[in-house]
């Protein structure tokens, strides 16, 4: 069988190109949302990222579902608001967005021991704790508040801290996983490091000499320490 | 029954509990722990909470009694602010920090709410033992109901009536950061709780603080004023860590740092939405 060649779509030559189509057609090149191998986003995420867009206006999208792309539409028409500037926004926020197609995750903001516990009553998906060196649990809201709670203590009561904050580890399909140590691997860093007996010695270490330390545990503990304590 | 506040003995107590099935009561605060069950009662305490801590926050207590709660939460009070550039590492020789002294008691004496007795017995308390005596307000108590299997089934929060005491103290305090920190206008660096820090630009730097402390002890607040060298901000992925060498010795806080806005709106709408 005779193999077709492979003739590339080109002009003829001396053909005036309608310049109506080349506008639109860069009009659509504007508005494309390619992720980092120039692959375009799915439908559901180009949902996604123009809720987003809606909601950094101000405009209330939480009853629009991202694949409605028909609602969507009408409410960008409606707030004026073309698709190049949502590509524009896409591209200038790309290093947030890269981490969603790609790994499927995103590194939320961090929140206080107070109102993570608060975030956590309200979501509807899994949760995990990472203890630290891979040791990573699924468990229910009251054991992971616990797990939040008994580590305030253990800071608050022994370090002086005044809170601590933490980043979870979100997924769009409802996963969040919250690095939380456990107090007691804390206090037998702490008890290594300053050669001590037991805590109640730490106060002859300096505070600066104590974060030190805290972020030496976390730094060992996970390989992106996502909680931070504020030592007073 | 008593006991020192100890995480392994208290470990100890909950894994009993666990071997002998038997569900128990997990009460939490700051510095205590409780464990209730129908074999025992015990109360784990830290120990160097002095008995003048007690007695300042009973004397505390007794002056606000009667008197209605401001109706403000925890919600409401920021703790800092900074004038850091994103991203941006900085370093200054010597820069300058104010401090009020006895804040939260002084907001407590100022909006009459405690009386000058009360104030006189707090500000005798170390720095520590006078902000956990006025903690206290602010007490909270988490209560987990623990299974036999040692699993807890549910929690819930219950927070001091006098809560709002306190947060009033936090709120005011951080408006006069925030009234202290527009009068520096360049000058200004960050405030951290009860203190502001600047930058020292020759005269015009101790003229600012002359002004700040004139402006505070108007509106009835004492100072410290301390010069710091080596002032190095570092900015971390999550916080910015300040440091500085004070009276000799290194001193560390770390600052949050604003959030972008995208990662804060799309943790929000992960955070909340219906899975």
């Amino acid at each position: 069988m005779k193999r077709k060649k492979n003739i590339s779509k080109k002009s003829a030559p001396g053909r005036v190109k309608d310049s109506k189509k080349v506008a639109a057609g860069k009009a659509r090149a504007e508005q494309a949302l390619k992720d980092a191998k120039g692959r375009y986003v799915s439908q559901t995420l180009a949902g996604e990222i123009q809720r987003i867009y809606l909601a950094t206006k101000k405009i209330n999208v939480a009853d629009i579902k991202p694949d409605n792309k028909k609602k969507l539409t009408e409410v960008l028409r409606e707030n004026k608001i073309t698709g190049k500037q949502v590509a524009e926004f896409y591209k200038q926020n790309k290093e947030i967005f890269e981490d969603v197609i790609l790994k499927g995750t995103i590194q939320g903001t961090s929140t206080n021991s107070n109102n993570t516990k608060k975030a956590i009553d309200k979501y509807t998906g899994q949760l995990f704790v990472d203890r630290g060196n891979g040791d990573i649990k699924k468990v229910t809201k009251a054991q992971l508040k616990l797990h939040i709670d008994r580590f305030k203590q253990a800071v608050s009561a022994n370090l002086n801290a005044i809170d601590f904050s933490v980043n979870p580890l979100l997924t769009f399909d409802g996963k969040a996983t919250y690095q939380i140590p456990r107090a007691s691997d804390l206090y037998a860093y702490l008890k290594e490091y300053f050669g001590i007996k037991n805590l109640e010695e730490l106060e002859e270490f300096t505070g600066a000499e104590i974060n030190e330390a805290v972020n030496e545990f976390l730094q060992g503990l996970y390989k992106k320490p996502m909680i931070v304590l504020y030592l007073s | 029954m008593k006991a020192i506040l100890d995480q392994q003995a208290v470990n100890a107590y909950i894994d009993l509990h666990k071997k002998i099935k038997m569900p128990f009561t997990f009460i939490i605060s700051t510095y205590t722990s409780r464990i209730k069950s129908d074999y025992c009662d015990i109360t784990f305490m830290k120990t160097e909470q002095s008995k003048k801590v007690f007695a300042a926050y009973a004397k505390i207590k007794s002056d606000i009694k009667g008197k209605p709660a401001p109706r403000i939460t925890n919600d409401d009070v920021i703790y800092y602010s900074t004038a850091f550039r994103d991203n941006e590492n900085f370093y200054a020789d010597i820069i300058h920090n104010i401090d009020l002294k006895s804040a939260y008691a002084t907001v407590l004496l100022n909006d009459g709410f405690i009386s000058k007795e009360t104030f006189k017995y707090l500000s005798t308390l170390k720095k520590q033992e006078r902000l956990a005596a006025v903690g206290m307000l602010a007490g909270k108590k988490n209560i987990y109901e623990i299974n036999a299997d040692g699993e807890p089934e549910n929690q819930k929060e219950v927070i001091a009536e006098t809560a709002g005491f306190f947060f009033h103290c936090v709120k005011k305090i951080g408006a006069i950061m925030k009234e202290s920190s527009l009068v520096l206008g360049d000058a200004f660096i960050f405030t951290w709780v009860d203190g502001i820090y600047f930058l020292q630009e020759e005269q015009a730097s101790r003229s600012a603080a002359k002004i700040i402390q004139a402006y505070l002890k108007e509106i009835g607040y004492k100072t410290t004023f301390e010069v710091l060298t080596e002032f190095q901000v570092d900015a971390e992925k999550e916080y910015y860590k300040c440091s500085y060498i004070k009276e000799g010795k290194k001193k560390i806080i770390n600052v949050p740092r604003p959030d972008n806005k995208i990662v804060k709106i799309l943790t929000e709408h992960l955070l909340t939405k219906k899975y």
